[in-house]
């Protein structure tokens, strides 16, 4: 039993559900040539930010790496959460990139989870937290995780000096339910949050009207608030963006943001969201691009059941997730292709998963 | 013919109104219903009231997960018969096999599987009267048919098992109490019966079923009667579902095979060894990556699982007209152990038992085919071996053309004509190869003329060979080939293909020749990126339908070896030849996103990606939204002024597939913002309510309340959990689910030790239990524990204690601990004992196990200890990465160095002032009470420091700090592997155990060690003198008079008044007289009064004591009762 030999992957792809999954099987793995051919070889300041996260919220785990960063081994421990825990993110990577990580291992850590996070709240390379609250979150309560499960913007930080900070709780469950996200339904209306800080509280008003100038083409119930931070709750720079979400008659969300970036001007930014939104409603999945990962791997911790979910297109992250999903847990998906609908529908069950770590009484 | 009761008519509504009537549902004519009813208000009525809700919710339960329904074909149930040795065991199974199969058994060995009704098998087992038996039988049976000996009572053991039982789910149990003709007085008989029920019932449940077995019959098998009535509950039985079960696959092996390499145990007969176990599929999925326990063994992964064709069918259901019994076809039994029919399964052998009379004994001379087989068995070397050396010159000076260079096809014909030599030779060796071929072939088929089976044939050919090491070069690696039969058989063709090819590129040192035509699969996986990029241009991926799989997880063959390497650890991978045949990709952070998915195969993607789930669109992609006409096309997709609710509801089906047809689809429509549109009888359409919506249909369901809820949804994820995977066929249903239960497996096993092969015993009972991935570690768990109280010491802390938890049993120490809340603490603190009546908590070194897991506890599992053997039972309650917070109390000891006023420097606490620093603030204590606070070490002195207290402390006192220590578990852990040794009833034959400290020195003879100062000693002391205040005389006389001392000095001559004499008056005198008289009787008076009042309070004291005497008996019995309730309370 002590022979427990880890798994072995290479690079630094996916690295979050490498970790996510080894911490939540038990199993220890390995990661080498961790940008082994690159200039800066070895793992980054975020991939080490990430790690201590984990420390902080398991006992007794175990990380090791080399004098170089490009090998790491991780022997996870037991998730134990607990309230008051505070982590800065850093500001190469958002707190979304965190938090979606965070949203597959909280539920099953011993005890419920308030971490307060701090750094990078909106960007262009991971999802903001608008996103994460409006529509990842909503999705886990299909999985069974609702009540406790919050998630709170207390300051806006855009890049590059960051500032922001959320407040982030979730509930420990003993088994997730399982899902069957298969019927989307029609978008009956599209809500969002154009915010700003630091800038002048008229840009979100132009980037509401400029995606309203679009969707308003194929749906009438179209209303994004304007979110305006300033002063101290605003952080250390400014940006500004805006984060879209459709709904559907029978509850899929689909999200799409955009942040502004240096040169864009509002308008801009608005078309781009709107356009991603309506890339994402035509692809038609149940989860859009960005969130199928989550989907994906916690419908594989669930008992022993089938659970399905109709996906549009599989990113490259999800192709390699649903390797990784396969080596860890030995769980192969069966994709099916809708060729009507060109969506994929895919079904897998369950290992049984249980939070062994959430004790009894 | 009896009568008939009238159904309708006159005649019988007047009876029906009669029968009312008297239930009082009806009243009579003319009675006032206020007069006639229930007497309301009243009390009763309450407590009437209060325990109809209680009964009713006590049988509302969360519904538990019953995966039952997931075999197609259940699997047999196993009933183990338990018992005492020489209570009948083997008698009754051979009764009940008699009884189903018309069987006679002439032994019993290993599971004996068996028909024993139209749709239900049975599994009987034997359990042997060790501990480690019992465990592993209360772990896997479904149904015990536990056995008692009427003629001399319970036994230890059948209590021992039963309370193993119950930390492992109680399964069904059934009891059985034989020889009872044992018995010659009747009344006796009759009363034993009784109180050996009542007992039974206590122990069980009240009701509990007790069979009465009388003696034997001459067949030497009980009556026939009495195994039919056993026969008739065993087959009506009803299961609960058990947790434990409900989530783990296991198997219980009925056979055992050991396929090492014979030279390798030749070489070393201590090595390793490769094993085959078969067995029947149960409990859930068995994946086929999954790792195992083996009990008794240890752990491992499955290196293979096959599938094969079910030894014990049950009969097939279709095309029969309805019967009442079995044909006698029908009563099939498999006991590959047990010589069934004359065929035994060995661990390296099969025997076949012919007798003598169907022998023809033939001379010396033998036929021509056994000439034959004789010629080939002293060959020298292999068929291949010599047909690689042969040669074969086509024209005379050319070159000779040797194996190596000879294409696959051909070597392909002539290994068919090869087989087809051996196939007439090799017919011994029909029943191996029936069981591995079992899942393509059929038995009784002749597989001669097709082509499609003769290439089967082949196959199972080359598998069967390869087992004995003949053909190909590199053993090892076919040798895990064959049992991948997982894939198709093209692909598994492929694969040898390439093997081959493989091989023959090494021959010839790389020159890469790629085969004329059937190289084609090959070539296609090494050009597929190429070919992808071709195909798929543009086109989303999903477009690619059939091969959306491949792309995603690669070539379906490769993918269990693929997975097999890199759960190994992958290390190799890089070595390997297949990856020596894939071309060399390069430049690949040039190529976007885009591109790189759609080209799938497998290890095609960027391993040195960014991981960035966020997808952010290409800019090209987004322009199309400029598009007008894009934008109509997509407004179907959204709820607006073109959708009307009917084109919504016509979409949804197409988007479904257009399975339903359009007077359908408009069925049953009714609200579009609620969601509950489609909740119609349609197809997986009703699934959608459970996720679709959860807060408008989800919310209403709620309303409804509790348990019909729950239950819908469990039945629709049923629905779900069948229906999802039906389509596929049985292969690659498997890929994605892994074995059904009721699947007749073989599983490989390697790297088990050779001692388990060497005493192998097939009375032992195998079970292969799985894992889930969690619970393959070992870490800090911690328990609720209970000493049992059928056990006669109370348990040390720390010593060892075997414990049977989940599938495995091993050794370890756990640390004992209670839990005190006081004082806003939480602290869990070490005790040295378990208590006697209480739980307590324990934190042990254990394989992580999902808490609510019950488990039991040993001292030892030999047979010589007396007693009974179950220390302790208790129950997972949490599981902590790091070791949990138990602590014991510390008291550092100091004294005053120098005192000044509520100061006080003090020493000998600590030695340097790096351990002040850590404990300042810490309070302090005198032992007089005085409190105090640790302030600052003193610079200079290591280990002194300033206090301050609440008062002056002395220099006599003594100052200590009170303290908690944190206690370290010993990481401990001690498989038990009583499989390594020879089978002999005991319980722990081939594994020693750790030994209490106690037996250590009970062994050595050595004394308890005393500690001198944990004595306790008379304490002495001395009257404390105290000298007197003295004030002096200029301030005595300054004092105001009320704060003068007044005492006098003592004078020393006496006083006039003292020595005056006293003269009465004759008047005086008499009165004195007088006086002293009435004194005198009075005193007398009372000292007769207060004899007499000793004398009675003597008395009643007496009697009182007696009363309490009685009394304490009983409220001594009273105590043990309700803690013995409260025990079996606690315990359920």
């Amino acid at each position: 039993m002590s022979k427990n030999q880890s798994l072995n992957f290479k690079g630094c792809s996916i690295f979050r559900y490498r970790i996510i999954a080894s911490t939540l099987t038990g199993k220890a793995i390995r990661i080498s040539d961790i940008r082994a051919n690159t200039e800066s070889p070895g793992l980054r300041d975020f991939e080490a930010s990430f790690l201590r996260m984990i420390e902080k919220l398991s006992n007794g785990c175990m990380i090791e790496i080399n004098d170089t960063g490009t090998k790491m081994r991780y022997k996870p421990g037991v998730l134990v959460g607990g309230t008051g825990l505070e982590h800065d993110c850093g500001k190469t990577r958002g707190i979304g990139w965190f938090l979606e990580a965070l949203l597959c291992i909280a539920p099953f850590a011993k005890n419920p989870v308030a971490i307060t996070l701090t750094g990078i709240t909106n960007e262009e390379t991971s999802l903001c937290v608008d996103t994460l609250r409006t529509v990842t979150m909503p999705l886990l309560k299909h999985f069974g995780i609702s009540e406790g499960l919050e998630l709170r913007v207390l300051k806006r930080g855009a890049r590059p000096n960051g500032g922001g900070e959320v407040l982030f709780r979730c509930p420990v469950v003993k088994t997730l339910k399982p899902v069957n996200l298969v019927n989307i339904g029609h978008v009956r209306r599209v809500r969002g949050v154009a915010y700003a800080s630091k800038v002048s509280p008229q840009v979100p008003n132009r980037v509401v009207d400029s995606a309203k100038s679009i969707l308003n083409k194929v749906l009438p119930d179209v209303y994004v608030y304007t979110d305006h931070f300033k002063g101290n709750n605003a952080g250390n720079s400014s940006g500004y963006g805006v984060s879209l979400v459709a709904e559907t008659t029978n509850g899929c969300l689909y999200g799409a943001e955009a942040c502004a970036e240096g040169g864009q001007i509002p308008e801009d930014v608005g078309l781009i969201a709107a356009k991603r939104l309506l890339q994402e409603v035509s692809q038609g999945g149940f989860v859009d691009t960005s969130n199928q990962g989550i989907v994906l791997l916690l419908a594989v911790c669930c008992p022993e059941d089938v659970s399905r979910v109709r996906l549009g297109r599989l990113s490259p992250n999800t192709i390699k997730l649903l390797r990784m999903i396969r080596d860890v847990f030995g769980v192969v998906y069966r994709i099916k292709a809708d060729d009507a609908t060109k969506s994929l529908v895919l079904s897998c069950v369950g290992v049984g998963f249980k939070n062994m770590a959430k004790g009894i009484a | 013919k009896s009568h008939r009761a009238r159904q309708a008519g006159s005649k019988a509504n007047k009876k029906k109104a009669k029968k009312e009537r008297r239930e009082g549902k009806t009243l009579a004519k003319g009675q006032n219903p206020r007069a006639f009813g229930r007497s309301s208000a009243g009390i009763t009525a309450r407590i009437q009231q209060a325990r109809k809700a209680e009964i009713h919710e006590r049988k509302l339960h969360v519904p538990l997960t019953d995966r039952s329904y997931l075999a197609e074909d259940p699997p047999p149930i196993v009933v183990a018969v338990v018992g005492p040795p020489k209570v009948g065991k083997t008698t009754l199974i051979r009764s009940l096999v008699k009884h189903y199969t018309r069987h006679n058994l002439n032994q019993v060995l290993g599971p004996i599987t068996l028909v024993s009704g139209k749709n239900r098998r049975l599994t009987i087992v034997e359990c042997a009267n060790d501990l480690a038996s019992m465990m592993d039988v209360g772990k896997s049976a479904d149904l015990i048919l536990l056995m008692v000996d009427g003629s001399f009572g319970f036994e230890m053991e059948t209590f021992e098992f039963l309370n193993i039982l119950q930390a492992h789910g109680f399964p069904k149990i059934l009891g059985i109490l034989t020889h009872l003709d044992h018995f010659r007085d009747n009344k006796k008989l009759r009363k034993t019966k009784k109180r050996m029920k009542s007992r039974f019932w206590t122990e069980v449940h009240d009701g509990a079923k007790l069979f009465y077995f009388s003696g034997l019959e001459k067949s030497g098998r009980y009556p026939k009667t009495e195994v039919h009535n056993l026969a008739r509950f065993i087959s009506v039985a009803k299961f609960r579902p058990l947790i434990w079960r409900n989530h783990h696959p296991y198997v219980i092996a009925d056979r055992f095979e050991e396929v090492t390499d014979p030279e390798r145990v030749r070489q070393d007969p201590r090595c390793d060894r490769t094993m085959y176990l078969y067995g029947y599929c149960r409990g859930t999925y068995l994946k086929p990556s999954q790792r195992v326990h083996v009990p008794g063994v240890g752990d491992f992964s499955l290196e293979a699982v096959t599938q094969l064709e079910d030894p014990c069918p049950l009969p097939t259901k279709n095309g029969e007209k309805k019967r009442r019994t079995l044909k006698t076809a029908e009563r099939s039994i498999y006991a590959p152990m047990s010589d069934v029919s004359g065929i035994l399964f060995d661990k390296d052998a099969t025997y076949i038992e012919i007798p003598d009379k169907h022998v023809a004994q033939h001379s010396a001379e033998h036929s021509e085919g056994v000439q034959m087989v004789r010629r080939l068995q002293d060959a020298e070397k292999t068929v291949d071996e010599r047909l690689g050396e042969a040669t074969l010159q086509l024209f005379e000076g050319s070159k000779k053309i040797t194996i190596q260079g000879v294409t696959f096809a051909q070597v392909k014909q002539d290994k068919d004509a090869m087989e087809d030599e051996d196939e007439d030779e090799d017919e011994d060796e029909d029943e191996d190869e029936d069981e591995e071929q079992g899942e393509e072939e059929e038995e009784n088929e002749e597989d001669q003329d097709e082509e499609e089976d003769e290439e089967e044939e082949d196959e199972e050919r080359f598998q069967g060979r390869m087992r004995r090491k003949a053909v190909f070069l590199d053993e090892e690696e076919e040798d895990d080939d064959d049992d991948d039969e997982e894939g198709t058989d093209e692909e598994d063709m492929s694969e040898e293909e390439e093997k081959l090819r493989n091989e023959q590129a090494e021959d010839e040192e790389g020159e890469g020749d790629e085969g004329e035509g059937e190289g084609e699969e090959e070539e296609e996986e090494e050009e597929a990126h190429s070919k992808w990029k071709a195909v798929l241009g543009k086109r989303w991926l999903m477009n690619a339908r059939v091969n959306i799989e491949a792309l995603v997880y690669g070539k379906k063959g490769k993918r269990k070896e693929k997975k097999e390497e890199k759960a190994r650890g992958g290390e190799e991978e890089e070595g390997s030849d297949e990856d020596f045949f894939k071309p060399v990709k390069g430049g690949r952070k040039a190529r976007g996103r885009e591109e790189e998915e759609e080209e799938g195969e497998e290890e095609e993607l960027d391993e040195d990606e960014e991981d960035l789930t966020k997808f952010n669109h290409d800019e090209e992609e987004l322009a199309c939204w400029e598009d007008a006409k894009r934008i109509a096309e997509i407004r179907r997709k959204f709820v607006n002024d073109e959708t009307d609710a009917a084109t919504v509801k016509e979409a949804f089906y197409k988007e479904e597939g257009g399975k339903e047809d359009g007077e359908v689809a408009y069925g049953d429509f009714e609200d579009l913002e609620t969601g509950e549109v489609f909740a119609t009888g349609m197809g997986e359409v009703p699934m959608n309510v459970d996720s679709g919506d959860e807060e408008e249909g989800g919310g209403k369901k709620k309303k409804k309340g509790g348990k019909d809820t729950v239950g819908a949804e469990l039945d629709a994820q049923k629905k779900l959990n069948l229906e999802e995977f039906e389509e596929e066929d049985a292969e690659t249903r498997r890929q994605y689910v892994g074995f059904t239960p009721g699947a007749y497996v073989r599983v490989k096993l390697t790297g088990v030790p050779c001692e388990f092969v060497r005493h192998f015993d097939p009375r032992r009972l195998m079970v292969v239990g799985g894992l889930t991935a969690q619970e393959e570690r070992t870490g800090m768990v911690q328990v609720r524990l209970k000493k049992h109280r059928w056990y006669r010491r109370v348990l040390k802390n720390q010593d060892p204690l075997i414990v049977s938890l989940g599938w495995r049993r091993f050794q370890t120490m756990p640390t004992f601990s209670l839990k005190h809340v006081a004082a806003g603490e939480d602290r869990s603190r070490m005790i040295k004992y378990t208590p006697e009546h209480m739980h307590c908590f324990a934190q042990m070194l254990a394989p992580l196990t999902a808490p609510g897991t019950g488990f039991v506890c040993f001292q030892s599992l030999s047979q010589e200890a007396a007693g009974f053997r179950i220390a302790a039972t208790g129950v997972v309650t949490e599981i902590d990465g790091g070791e949990g917070k138990i602590v014991k109390k510390l008291k550092l000891v100091g004294e005053p160095m120098k005192v000044h006023k509520n100061t006080c420097f003090v020493r000998r606490m600590f030695s340097s002032s790096l351990e002040v620093a850590k404990f300042e603030g810490a309070s302090i204590r005198t032992v007089s009470g005085i409190r105090g606070q640790v302030k600052k070490a003193v610079k200079g002195e290591e280990g002194v420091f300033r206090a301050t207290f609440e008062d002056k402390v002395l220099m006599s006192d003594i100052i200590f700090l009170r303290t908690w220590v944190q206690v370290h578990p010993p990481r401990f852990y001690n498989p038990v592997t009583n499989a390594l040794g020879k089978f002999e009833g005991g319980g722990e034959e081939g594994w020693k155990r750790m030994r209490t400290v106690g037996e250590i020195r009970r062994a050595k003879k050595e004394p308890v060690p005393v500690n001198k100062d944990s004595l306790y000693k008379p304490i002495e002391r001395k009257p404390r003198v105290f000298n007197p205040l003295r004030i002096p005389r200029g301030l005595q006389q300054e004092l105001p008079f009320a704060s003068k001392p007044k005492e006098e000095k003592q004078r020393r001559k006496k006083l006039y008044v003292h020595k005056r004499a006293v003269v009465m008056e004759p008047e005086e005198k008499r009165l004195h007289v007088l006086m002293h008289k009435i004194n005198t009787i009075r005193n007398d008076k009372t000292k007769k009064r207060k004899e007499a009042d000793a004398r009675s309070r003597a008395e009643l004291a007496k009697k009182l004591e007696k009363k309490n005497e009685s009394l304490n008996q009983y409220r001594k019995d009273e105590k043990k009762k309700r803690f013995r309730t409260e025990g079996k309370e606690a315990a359920r």
